[in-house]
């Protein structure tokens, strides 16, 4: 048993090695142009590779704070309506018509992120309120999700062709079309939400131990729930008006990490926000090799290979 | 001042009276066994006191001030709490566990490791300082759980049934852990076993408070004669003394039968 149990935890960590040098292959082997002038390399690469690890980090990050938040290895910000409320206004900027460019970010954007706010909101309400329980309150998000989605398939029915085209388009996640005008909005926002999510390391620590003792150890529980899901909002909320609801990094990279180095949330929170930016833009970097000729999204990158790590993870931990 | 100081405490959920009318002093120091029947509100009192539910009127008083008004790092101060099955399922260290106990006094990393490790000493667990808690076993864990409680350094300490379904051996251990803790600190134990009570230290500073139906039923020094005749009353069923000036043990009577 203890013998599997190690075996598990460094078989995951060699994993997590390989996954780190992930930028390194985004920066140096992705095509898109056979000539490597510094005009590619600088315009369209670096960016590219920037936007990943800001995003990939945000998202990582973001998963392990809403799985402590919650005591769930399932919550993620899929789970507490972000990612829908984000679909769902994406959609709605795509059926009225918005395309253009308003205070210098993408309609898409924009509506995106005010969706995920709007979601969220409810979520925080909710954990506001301080009467619910956590349980009570995932459910809540579940709620809000579902809500959203169905909302969002209505969009989809009444919605014209190109639009529908445009709104699968972006809901697949992808890294391209950013430049160094969007990092340089929504760089320094992630840069202060990591920070107050990792300042928050400590609360979350006897928050896993249960809201009841963590109140009695000192931890205003309430606050310390509107903070954190609050700034983690924030930051999925940019991240995917950005580049479209990438899925399962939130899921799968605070779970590789718990299983690498154990579950003290000093380690997984730090731990989870260097993973995530690495997978994301390894997972970026494979979508453009596995086709030369039409890049894969992303998104269906890190689906396709999140859903198999992940049963592949519950097989491991059971071992162990 | 009074450590503890309730008044006219009424709680109710719905229309159920959870307490009704609790008036319950305890002094720096003191020493009191919590018993009754199980849904008599033993612990709805502890959280009641730990400002974790409303009260429907009557006052809790810590240290003076009003349980609701103080801030959770306030009242962290004040009174620590050993719940019951207190131990989650998140695989972190024993370490870890009793570090995150010491949130309240937002110290350095070395110091909360120190302070982690020196209470860890006193339970004597701090062999398996770096075993995940998930991995102990039921003994070792309630030991890691009161290290978490002590090191929290509050001055009321709240335990609630720390001994169940533990050995008799460790069952004693943790009762003995209780009475050290109870030499700096005011302690107030929830059981059902009266007979672990004598591991506290003197009977005669013990109280032994009841509840039954969320009212107080008696309030008895612990060494007062009158107790079985009181248990049996709380309780329902015949209860016998046992033993001589040594040791006394009080148990149901095996020869008038039990009600089924």
């Amino acid at each position: 048993m203890r013998v599997a149990g190690i075996k598990a935890r460094w078989v995951v960590r060699v994993a997590l090695f390989a996954i780190w040098l992930g930028p390194l292959l985004g920066l140096l082997c992705t095509p898109r142009s056979s000539n490597t002038d510094s005009f590619v390399y600088w315009q369209l690469r670096v960016p590219r590779v920037t936007t990943g690890l800001l995003v990939g980090a945000s998202l990582g990050l973001a998963g392990a704070v809403t799985q402590a938040l919650f005591r769930n290895p399932l919550a993620t910000p899929s789970t507490t309506g972000t990612l829908a409320g984000a679909t769902l206004g994406a959609l709605l900027a795509l059926v009225w018509g918005a395309g253009a460019a308003s205070l210098g970010l993408p309609a898409i954007a924009l509506s995106a992120f005010v969706g995920a706010l709007l979601t969220s909101a409810i979520v925080l309400g909710a954990a506001a309120s301080g009467r619910l329980r956590t349980q009570d309150i995932l459910l809540i998000g579940i709620a809000v999700t579902l809500a959203a989605s169905s909302a969002a398939t209505v969009l989809e029915d009444i919605a014209d062709t190109p639009a529908l085209v445009a709104a699968s388009r972006w809901s697949l996640g992808h890294l391209s079309q950013v430049g160094y005008g969007q990092i340089r909005i929504a760089g320094p926002i992630l840069a202060v939400c990591w920070l107050i999510l990792l300042s928050q390391a400590r609360a979350l620590q006897i928050l896993v131990l249960g809201e009841d003792v963590a109140h009695s150890r000192g931890l205003n529980v309430r606050k310390a729930r509107v903070i954190s899901l609050s700034v983690c909002s924030l930051a999925v909320a940019v991240a995917v008006a950005w580049c479209g609801p990438i899925a399962f990094v939130g899921l799968i990279v605070p779970a590789l990490v718990r299983l690498a180095f154990g579950a003290n949330q000093r380690v997984v929170l730090p731990g989870s926000l260097v993973t995530g930016a690495a997978l994301l833009t390894l997972c970026d970097a494979l979508g453009q090799l596995i086709s030369t000729r039409h890049e894969v999204p992303v998104g269906v990158v890190t689906a396709a290979l999140g859903a198999p790590a992940l049963v592949a993870l519950i097989v491991l931990r059971n071992n162990s | 001042m009074t450590q503890l100081d309730i008044q006219g405490l009424v709680v109710s959920r719905g229309s159920r009276l959870i307490l009704d009318n609790i008036t319950l002093r305890v002094e720096r120091l003191e020493r009191v066994a919590v018993i009754g029947p199980n849904g008599a509100g033993k612990t709805t009192l502890m959280r009641a006191i730990l400002g974790l539910l409303p009260t429907d009127s009557g006052s809790i008083l810590l240290d003076g001030f009003p349980t609701l008004k103080l801030t959770p790092l306030e009242r962290a101060a004040k009174v620590a709490w050993l719940p019951q099955q207190a131990l989650a399922e998140e695989p972190i260290s024993a370490i870890e566990y009793i570090r995150a106990a010491r949130f309240r006094f937002g110290e350095g990393d070395l110091a909360a490791r120190n302070a982690a490790l020196s209470a860890l000493k006193m339970v004597g667990a701090d062999k398996w300082a770096n075993r995940l808690i998930t991995q102990l076993s039921g003994g070792e864990q309630q030991r890691v759980a009161l290290a978490a409680l002590f090191t929290q350094e509050a001055s009321l300490l709240l335990a609630d049934e720390p001994a169940n379904h533990l050995d008799p051996a460790q069952q004693a251990s943790v009762w003995r852990l209780l009475a050290r803790a109870a030499m700096s600190s005011s302690i107030i134990v929830i059981t059902h076993d009266i007979n672990l009570v004598p591991l506290l230290g003197d009977l005669s500073k013990t109280r032994v408070v009841a509840l039954n139906q969320g009212r107080i039923a008696f309030d008895l020094v612990a060494n007062d004669s009158s107790l079985p005749d009181r248990l049996r009353e709380l309780y329902g069923i015949e209860m016998q003394e046992y033993g001589d000036g040594g040791q006394r043990v009080i148990l149901p009577k095996v020869s008038s039968g039990c009600p089924v």
